[in-house]
């Protein structure tokens, strides 16, 4: 954040002082930063996607659908702390495409795509009330991931029982979010330059 | 990095979501019969008491569960994750086994026609 604020200030000293002639320095250095982006956001993709590549290798059967640690989260939450909301979405769709292109099939991807959906609204919410650290908004973020998908689910497949899941995973999605929160807050601290 | 509101909400899910438990297992009750539904689709009912295993196919897969001792478990999907298989026996009223890729449900429901005995 603190680099962010940095770099718009010199952008900002070169063009007030130095006037046209130094555009063309200026397009370069714009490039420069997009093509950081790029690379940044391609690792986030990829880094996304090795952890839940990971989740399925975790040989846990768990007796309810829906139950799992969410290490993908771990990405979400640096990415919407650092970057924003847009960019949040963007790595994230292109995770859950990949990632059930590769591990799951299309079914999935719709409960995916809802879980996310859910988690990343209420997670950005949150992040702006300033209410909760990142452990609170991580736990949110579980929790709303896991409704949203049962909300899915239950839809989907016309059966409302289905519903009577929820308080587990209430419960599942807190204490993965609290893993899952320490995590990205352990990131965010000690690597200053993403 | 953790603050007490954090924990604050976790303890909150957590409660809530014990209590929650706790009253759905309170409010079990026995079941005669289990449905089978495909797609939303209710397709076929069968009686907790006759044992036997039966295979579905639908247009995402195949399953097979079998009903044994008033219970149902599913025994073989040839979905990638295999959570139907593992969420094990069910045998009270209103309790599912899903197949989330396949679109199937099995369902215990209740039913007079079953408990006669009770004087």
């Amino acid at each position: 954040m603190k680099k962010k604020q940095k770099e718009k200030k010199t952008a900002a000293d070169t063009e007030a002082g130095m006037g046209r002639e130094f555009n063309a320095d200026k397009k370069i250095a714009v490039q420069a930063g997009s093509t950081r982006k790029l690379a940044l956001f391609a690792m986030f993709t990829a880094v996304a996607l090795i952890f839940s590549y990971m989740e399925t290798l975790i040989p846990v059967y768990p007796a309810i659908p829906g139950i799992k640690l969410g290490l993908a989260n771990i990405v979400t939450i640096v990415v919407l702390n650092r970057y924003g909301v847009r960019d949040t979405v963007l790595i994230s769709f292109v995770r859950i495409i990949l990632s059930a292109l590769l591990f799951g099939n299309l079914t999935v991807m719709l409960y995916s795509l809802a879980g996310a959906a859910c988690s990343i609204i209420i997670m950005w919410l949150f992040l702006k009330l300033h209410f909760f650290s990142l452990t609170g908004i991580s736990i949110l973020g579980g929790v709303s991931h896991n409704i949203g998908q049962l909300l899915v689910a239950a839809v989907l497949i016309e059966n409302q029982n289905i519903l009577s899941y929820a308080p587990v995973l209430l419960i599942t999605g807190t204490v993965a979010g609290i893993a899952v929160g320490i995590a990205a807050s352990f990131i965010i601290k000690s690597i200053k330059t993403l | 990095m953790v603050k007490k509101r954090d924990l604050i909400l976790a303890g909150a899910f957590i409660i809530l979501g014990v209590m929650l438990t706790i009253l759905i297992r309170l409010s079990k009750k026995p079941g005669s019969k289990v449905v089978l539904y495909i797609n939303g689709i209710r397709t076929e009912t069968y009686s907790l008491k006759e044992e036997g295993t039966y295979f579905i196919e639908t247009e995402d897969g195949k399953n097979s569960f079998r009903i044994e001792d008033g219970t149902v478990r599913m025994e073989a999907a040839d979905c990638p994750d295999q959570v139907c298989i593992h969420m094990g026996r069910i045998e009270s009223k209103g309790e599912t086994i899903v197949c989330l890729p396949h679109k199937v449900v099995l369902q215990i429901e209740g039913g007079t026609s079953a408990h006669y005995d009770i004087r």
